[in-house]
């Protein structure tokens, strides 16, 4: 008896068409699993992202225009389910700040599996 | 004659409760695990240089910034790389990673692999770029005869890898 990759595969579809939004923010405290969301979310950030599907993954690329958050020194980052009251994940990294001509692009990959 | 301590020795050994573990049966728990595994996120930066863009402070304005998309414009300025637990772990679904400038390799999405004939390469881009440490690097190697050799760029390390033995850098 083994879970099927057709099985595997419509997980990942539901996990994909439950993704609402990607945010970003400035908080900097580390991630805990019991996060509920981003420490310092910027709602300016809070954008629809695009998302390939592929064989038992997804990519989700979010990407803060130009016009958005100058001088902002972003340093976390999320993506949200079910209509934005649940978040997905959340990352922290080094305070990157964005100036007036840059454009941020995050790329997360999330991978389904059994094992 | 009776030996007086083989006698002893019989005795204690009937004593109690016969050691029968040889004869137990040890029944693993092998349950399947169905898991959703958050990869690697890359943050990268492009500037958009003297490019038009509606809304935008000083490059919106026509006659002073260039239609379109200016020859200044520079892409995928790679910033950050964030691995959930500091683990990178390719699994070749995607070419994100991938220096396709260097790889002379054919980077396989559909089988989920890298394959190298003789004298071909696999270079990744940065894929750790933000503050961890780095503790230990685990390439799987399918070798079909012959030899490689993997190279930590930055480092002095590396180490041929031979089909058939486990190797330390």
């Amino acid at each position: 008896m083994v879970m099927l990759t057709v099985g595997i595969n419509r997980i990942r579809t539901l996990f994909k068409e439950d993704i609402y939004k990607c945010q970003g923010g400035t908080g900097t405290t580390t991630v805990i699993n019991s996060d509920t969301g981003l420490e310092t979310a910027d709602s300016n950030t809070l954008l629809t992202p695009t998302i390939i599907t592929t064989d038992k993954s997804i990519q989700v690329t979010h990407t803060i225009a130009s016009t958005i958050g100058e001088g902002e020194s972003y340093s976390e980052q999320e993506t949200q389910l079910n209509s934005g009251d649940t978040s997905a994940n959340r990352i922290v990294h080094h305070p990157l700040t964005k100036g007036a001509n840059d454009e941020f692009v995050y790329i997360t990959n999330f991978y389904f599996d059994s094992v | 004659m009776t030996n007086i301590f083989e006698l002893n020795q019989s005795t204690k050994d009937n004593l109690g409760t016969p050691d029968d573990t040889k004869n137990t049966i040890l029944v693993a728990i092998l349950p399947e695990y169905c898991h959703i595994e958050e990869g690697p996120t890359l943050l990268y930066r492009n500037t958009i240089g003297s490019s038009f863009v509606l809304g935008h402070a000083t490059n919106a304005i026509l006659g002073t910034t260039e239609l379109g998309q200016a020859g200044d414009y520079v892409s995928d300025i790679r910033e950050r790389v964030i691995n959930p637990k500091n683990t990178f772990h390719e699994h070749f679904r995607f070419t994100t990673f991938n220096d396709s400038g260097v790889t002379t390799g054919t980077f396989d999405t559909t089988d989920y692999n890298v394959q190298l004939d003789i004298n071909e390469l696999f270079q990744t881009q940065e894929i750790f770029m933000n503050e961890e440490s780095i503790y230990y690097v685990t390439p799987y190697v399918d070798l079909n005869g012959g030899s490689t050799t993997f190279i930590i760029d930055g480092t002095s390390k590396s180490v041929s890898i031979i089909e058939g033995k486990t190797q330390n850098v």
